[in-house]
């Protein structure tokens, strides 16, 4: 495969004829070898999807960088514009299938919840120790109570029940992705200015959580 | 209504869903950001490619860009992604090699 630079590439794929077919050929083996290497992080090579869902990505990258071809600003090589694409696609493919058919509550009777107290407590702490770290807790729990929206907190639950994805949270909460993750820096944010309001720092509230 | 409000009615009609111990612990994390500015996903999407680039080649990606980087520490998806793509970068120079 000869290698292209981002101007070349542009230029064939935005040609007719030959040079557009060979530098579709070209691009779709840059996919097929990459995406392997990423989508094994989450699904198994030896499962009989991996193979289908390769060839259905790299369709889609195909397809999706031909629309967005005006897109590319030329940040990075060419060749890695296209892989992020095709990550992109992989992930929301499998996070749909894997969130698609669990209800709230079969994922929250399948979780070890809640979550058992042993977590964050020490075993070899005293009873003093664990006064502070139950009354930290209480203070912080209460400044949340306080300073989080119910949309907030309604976004935290949910994250929490077995590391729902953001993308997964959001369309259940009938939102987008990037609009959920503003809301929860708007949290972020309310909650450091009031930490600093009360004189505290997020290492001392996690100091105390684990202090022996 | 939405499954989502059911399903904390459900929570809420006996007493407050509580946010667990653990989660509050990774809230509290979260907030040794440094700065407030934020960066969407929007923002990291189109610039992700570049900021792997940069960590490939050697150059401290998180200070050149540190905003994306405090993004990428607070937000799992888009470091899935970021994670997924150092791993081809990472895997197809090894092999080119």
């Amino acid at each position: 495969m000869s290698s292209r630079t981002n101007e070349t590439w542009l230029a064939d794929l935005r040609s007719n004829g030959e040079n557009r077919e060979a530098a579709l050929a070209d691009l779709r083996e840059v996919v097929q070898k990459g995406l392997p290497y990423a989508l094994s992080r989450w699904l198994s090579p030896e499962d009989p999807l991996f193979a289908p869902l390769v060839e259905e990505v790299t369709q889609e990258t195909l397809l999706r960088v031909l629309d967005q071809l005006d897109t590319f600003e030329g940040r990075s090589m060419f060749t890695t514009w296209v892989h992020k694409i095709a990550i992109r696609i992989a992930l929301t493919e499998l996070r749909r299938k894997r969130w698609q058919d669990s209800s709230l509550d079969e994922l929250v009777d399948n979780e070890e919840n809640p979550a058992p107290a042993g977590l964050m407590a020490d075993p070899q702490a005293g009873p003093e120790t664990s006064a502070e770290r139950d009354d930290m807790l209480a203070r912080v729990r209460r400044i949340l109570d306080e300073e989080l929206t119910e949309k907030q907190r309604q976004a935290l639950i949910l994250l929490g029940v077995q590391d729902m994805p953001m993308e997964e949270a959001a369309r259940r909460m009938k939102t987008n992705r990037n609009a959920l993750y503003k809301l929860l820096h708007d949290a972020r944010l309310r909650l450091k200015r009031r930490l600093a309001l009360e004189d505290l720092e997020a290492q001392d509230v996690l100091a105390a959580f684990e202090s022996k | 209504m939405t499954d989502v409000m059911q399903w904390f009615r459900g929570l809420f009609h006996k007493e407050k869903a509580e946010i667990s111990d653990e989660l509050i612990r990774d809230v509290i994390r979260s907030l040794q950001m440094k700065h407030d500015d934020e960066c969407d996903c929007n923002d990291v999407y189109k610039i992700v490619d570049q900021y792997a680039e940069t960590q490939i080649k050697g150059e401290d990606a998180a200070k050149l860009m540190p905003l994306i980087k405090e993004h990428l520490d607070t937000c799992n998806d888009c470091s899935e992604q970021y994670q997924a793509l150092l791993e081809i970068l990472e895997k197809s120079e090894t092999k080119d090699k």
